[in-house]
């Protein structure tokens, strides 16, 4: 039905580049994720798809369509936004009619419709209502069925879930899921939450300062970082870093830190390059730090603050004035001021360039 | 965040959207400017070419250059001087007295008190009134029959009474009180709306901030000065703007209260304005008398403006 | 042990505040008061100084509305140009609303929504010609509407209120019109709306409070401006309320009853106006002052 192709999209605001040289191929039916911290150009990207805003350079396709010029009312696109942006002065009924009567449906047509689309939201009863009247979690069901009854070949999703409740927004999450599963249209999701991202996304494409950082699946960008950014955007508690001297010792090679020396396997060893520089900037999760390790440990920190979260436990170490997370599962122990013996798992490391924050581990 | 530029006139490049927004801007504000262009703009121009002739309606034939020298009449004249010196004093009593009462009724107003609603609504009835209505309301309150006269000729009978003076209430016949009785009908009716606005002031400091302050211990009087203060400087520069201007404009109230007299004891500038134009019919003179007033009352927004913006708001 | 401060008695600050606000009140009220209920009174009863009519009466307002009147000459010829007065400035004042409501919206639309060069010098053009005092120019003004034979009609006074209301009204409505969202407008162009269908269907629709606001601010200083309504006519064919009654100014001798009742038939549509919208004026001030 519609597959959305963004080719070197370019938009500058006087000065302000917002997106620089943008291409993306957004798969039909796929749910994919434009990811960033505020500011990145995602919001902006997703306007330009709207067509709410006209790129400076570039384009964009539908299919094969070119529509790049296409005013937003005549693309077959259906938007939710952050604020929900409901009609003040309609009722919830109009709300969800609005677009059926602008696109000059029948009138049976549109009852029907309406009424399949707030029976899916589970807001039937809200119809006679005004948006003032209603919750947040019902003004943003609203909003999505007003999207969901024009039957777009697109959905566009800009931050639907950031003014939501923490407890909602879970709820919600697992909603817009199922909601891509029955519907099968490609969904077009923004969002600066990285956890958000990692659940509902088919693909995400990571966006910083209107780059294009990183396209794949959640596991690929989680597990295997292209840079330093990415790797510690994604994730939370976010990746640890350390600096340290690579070297090899008899046949194997090790990176050497502050306070520990930490061997690599050979797998890893193996996607080195041959530039590799002698100073790297090496990545580890907290859960991938062994606390207490059965193994040989790589170094002993020293606790600073125990962060208990039901069944995990977050420390927060000190080595050698280095701070940095480890997540483990026990909850008794670890007092602050112990210092307690860490391993660094070999098979998780990330190795990064410390200036310009690539990874250095050519992909498998 | 991205900022998008504006205003700029020259830009390196308009998109084609860019281009047909400039248009129907400047499309849809096309009637408002021919309209500002055509009875403000215009006429401030023929005003000044007026304004430099020697040109009397009784002798319309004659159009004569001649340079500045109407306004060296003017500043010359003791009727210009006399009348700035009106100006002066009716505005500069009537604005304190303005912010001063709108800001004790506006602090009262602000308390919870049964009734406070219908009161409030009070306050939009004096704005409501025309100037010149509200001329003939205190000519009806200082006369013969009214009931401020009566107060007024009590009160001086009373002091008479108690300090064995002999003074003679005169009423509106006397300069200083027709002078001052004006102040008092201007400020009775431009008290309530500057009330609104403080009102509207008041509300949007944030409460949190009062809490604040209590909690490190601040009393009422504390408060006032240091939280409340502050939030007011910018609506209180506004009502003095606002009431300088009106100060400088008065027209309808002297019209329908003294007429300019007793005397020449209330000619404000608006008045004499009126007289030189209507009354001895020198248009030219006239003229050069508005230009002088536009100056003064513009050179006053000004500065006014300038304060303003250099003070800059409490809220950032 | 003396009992604490009286000052400080809760009761006491009661008493006090309700004393303070019904000086204010009287303060506010009391000389239009006046004026009313002399409306209500006959002349003997003036000369008494009663401050409310003990025999009520409505034959000052009878002076306005009966072809003849028992009463006598001096102000009646006023009193009877009232009706007509009245319908002129009814006229003059939504033809005033209208215009303002009109031209104002859209200039305040571009203003608002759209960034286009040149917007800050439009801006300042409108500031400036908000402070340019009317005697300044009426003079050219006046010869302007004379040499288009525009003297003494509603359409000169009409001219001139709108052009000193308007740059006002856009103040406020350009001030209102940004803090309506933009996702609204977008939402409504996703929803199939062209820009001009959003404007129309959502847009203004939003504002309306705004809108009421700036209709009747427009209205009641149309219906009480005096001085050029005052320049541009001379007959009662075009005369407004406001300049009807300035001629009692003029005649000493009328009975303060007649010019009373004058007075409260001046001010009522305002007043009632204001009252059935005080929510949006008041609005509307709060917004343009702390906005």
């Amino acid at each position: 039905m519609a597959g959305v192709v963004l080719k070197h999209l370019t938009k500058t605001f006087g000065d302000v580049t917002a997106i620089d040289d943008l291409t993306l191929e957004i798969a039909d039916r796929e749910f994919l994720t434009l990811l960033g911290p505020s500011g990145c150009g995602k919001t902006t990207t997703l306007n330009i798809v709207a067509g709410l805003e006209t790129p400076t350079n570039g384009q964009v396709f539908f299919d094969t369509e070119n529509v790049t010029n296409v005013p937003p009312e005549r693309r077959d696109i259906a938007m939710v936004f952050q604020t929900y942006a409901l009609y003040p002065h309609m009722k919830v009924y109009d709300n969800i009619a609005f677009g059926l009567r602008m696109r000059h449906l029948p009138k049976n047509e549109i009852e029907h419709r309406v009424q399949d689309g707030a029976k899916a939201m589970e807001i039937e009863h809200l119809l006679e209502r005004k948006p003032r009247q209603l919750s947040g979690g019902q003004r943003q069901r609203v909003a999505l069925a007003r999207a969901i009854v024009r039957n777009p070949c697109v959905f566009l999703l800009d931050e639907p879930l950031s003014n939501l409740d923490a407890k909602l927004r879970v709820t919600m999450r697992t909603e817009l899921k199922r909601l891509h599963a029955e519907l099968e249209k490609t969904f077009i999701y923004v969002t600066h939450d990285q956890e958000e991202s990692l659940i509902m996304s088919d693909r995400i494409a990571i966006i910083n300062e209107g780059k294009l950082q990183q396209l794949g699946t959640p596991e690929e960008i989680y597990n295997q970082p292209t840079n330093m950014f990415i790797a510690g955007f994604v994730g939370s508690p976010p990746m640890n870093f350390f600096q340290g001297k690579l070297n090899n010792k008899n046949e194997t090679w090790q990176i050497e830190g502050a306070n520990f020396v930490c061997e690599l396997t050979p797998e890893i060893a193996d996607r080195l390059s041959s530039n590799t520089p002698n100073e790297v900037s090496l990545g580890i999760r907290p859960e991938d730090i062994e606390v207490s390790p059965t193994n040989k440990p790589t170094a002993h920190a020293k606790v600073v603050v125990r962060e208990p979260l039901g069944s995990d436990l977050f420390l927060t170490l000190d080595l050698s004035s280095i701070t940095f997370k480890a997540r483990t599962r026990s909850n008794v122990g670890f007092n602050r001021g112990d210092s307690i013996p860490i391993y660094f798992n070999p098979t998780k490391l990330h190795l990064f360039h410390p200036t310009t924050g690539k990874t250095l581990l050519q992909s498998t | 965040m991205v900022k998008p530029d504006e205003g700029k006139l020259f830009k390196k490049s308009l998109t084609t959207k860019e281009r047909s927004e400039l248009v129907f801007a400047y499309l849809i504000n096309m009637p408002t400017i021919l309209l500002i262009l055509l009875l403000i703009g215009y006429p401030i121009g023929v005003s000044l070419w007026t304004s430099l002739h020697r040109y009397n309606l009784r002798r319309p034939g004659q159009f004569e250059f001649v340079g500045l020298g109407n306004y060296l009449d003017i500043l010359t004249s003791y009727d210009f001087w006399h009348s700035i010196g009106v100006s002066l004093y009716f505005t500069g009593l009537s604005v304190p007295l303005i912010i001063l009462v709108a800001l004790g009724i506006a602090l009262l107003f602000n308390q919870e008190f049964f009734g406070r609603g219908i009161v409030r609504s009070m306050l939009l009835i004096p704005w409501a009134i025309p100037g010149v209505v509200n001329g003939l309301m205190w000519v009806g309150l200082l006369g013969k029959y009214g009931v401020f006269d009566k107060i007024m000729r009590d009160c001086v009978n009373l002091a008479n009474r108690l300090t064995g003076l002999e003074i003679d209430y005169l009423g509106m016949a006397s300069p200083i009180i027709a002078l001052n009785a004006a102040i008092a009908a201007h400020v009775w009716q431009n008290v309530p709306f500057a009330c609104i606005i403080f009102l509207a002031a008041f509300q949007a400091i944030p409460s949190e901030q009062y809490r604040a302050a209590k909690v490190d211990g601040a009393n009422a009087w504390n408060r006032f000065f240091h939280i409340t203060l502050p939030w007011l400087l910018h609506p209180i520069m506004i009502v003095a703007i606002l009431g300088t201007m009106n100060g400088f404009r008065t027209f309808d109230l002297i019209f329908t209260l003294t007429g300019g007299g007793p005397g020449d004891a209330t000619y404000v500038i608006a008045w004499q304005t009126y007289k030189e134009a209507f009354g001895r019919l020198n248009f030219g003179s006239a003229n050069a008398y508005s230009y002088l007033i536009m100056l003064i009352t513009m050179s006053l927004a000004i500065i006014y403006i300038r304060l303003l913006y250099n003070r800059g708001t409490v809220q950032g | 042990m003396k009992t604490q401060l009286k000052i400080n008695n809760p009761i006491t600050k009661r008493l006090a505040l309700y004393f303070l606000v019904m000086l204010a009140t009287l303060y506010i009220l009391t000389p239009f008061l006046w004026v009313v209920s002399v409306s209500f009174m006959n002349e003997r009863e003036v000369t008494q100084m009663h401050w409310i009519p003990h025999q009520p009466t409505l034959q000052s307002y009878e002076t306005y509305f009966h072809a003849h009147t028992k009463n006598l000459d001096i102000g009646t010829a006023t009193a009877r140009q009232f009706p007509r007065a009245i319908i002129n400035s009814l006229v003059i004042a939504s033809s005033v609303m209208v215009l303002n409501l009109f031209f104002g919206s859209l200039a305040a639309y571009a203003l608002a929504r759209i960034n286009f060069a040149g917007k800050l010098a439009l801006m300042l053009f409108y500031l400036c010609s908000r402070s340019v005092p009317g005697i300044a120019i009426m003079i050219p003004m006046y010869l302007l509407i004379r040499s288009y034979g525009l003297l003494d009609t509603h359409l000169a006074v009409i001219l001139a209120h709108v052009t000193f209301t308007l740059p006002f009204t856009i103040w406020i409505l350009k001030g209102y019109f940004q803090t309506v969202p933009l996702d609204l407008e977008r939402a409504a162009r996703v929803d199939g709306c062209s820009q001009i269908g959003a404007l129309f269907r959502v847009f203004l629709p939003v504002t309306t409070p705004g809108m009421i606001a700036v209709g009747i601010f427009s209205f009641i200083s149309s219906w009480g401006e005096f001085f050029f309504a005052l320049l541009f006519t001379s007959t009662i064919s075009s005369k407004p309320v406001t300049v009807v009654a300035s001629d009692f100014a003029q005649e000493l001798q009328v009975d303060f009853t007649i010019i009373a009742a004058g007075g409260v038939l001046v001010v009522l549509l305002p007043i009632i106006l204001a009252f059935i919208f005080q929510r949006f004026i008041i609005h509307g001030i709060s917004g343009a002052v702390t906005g």
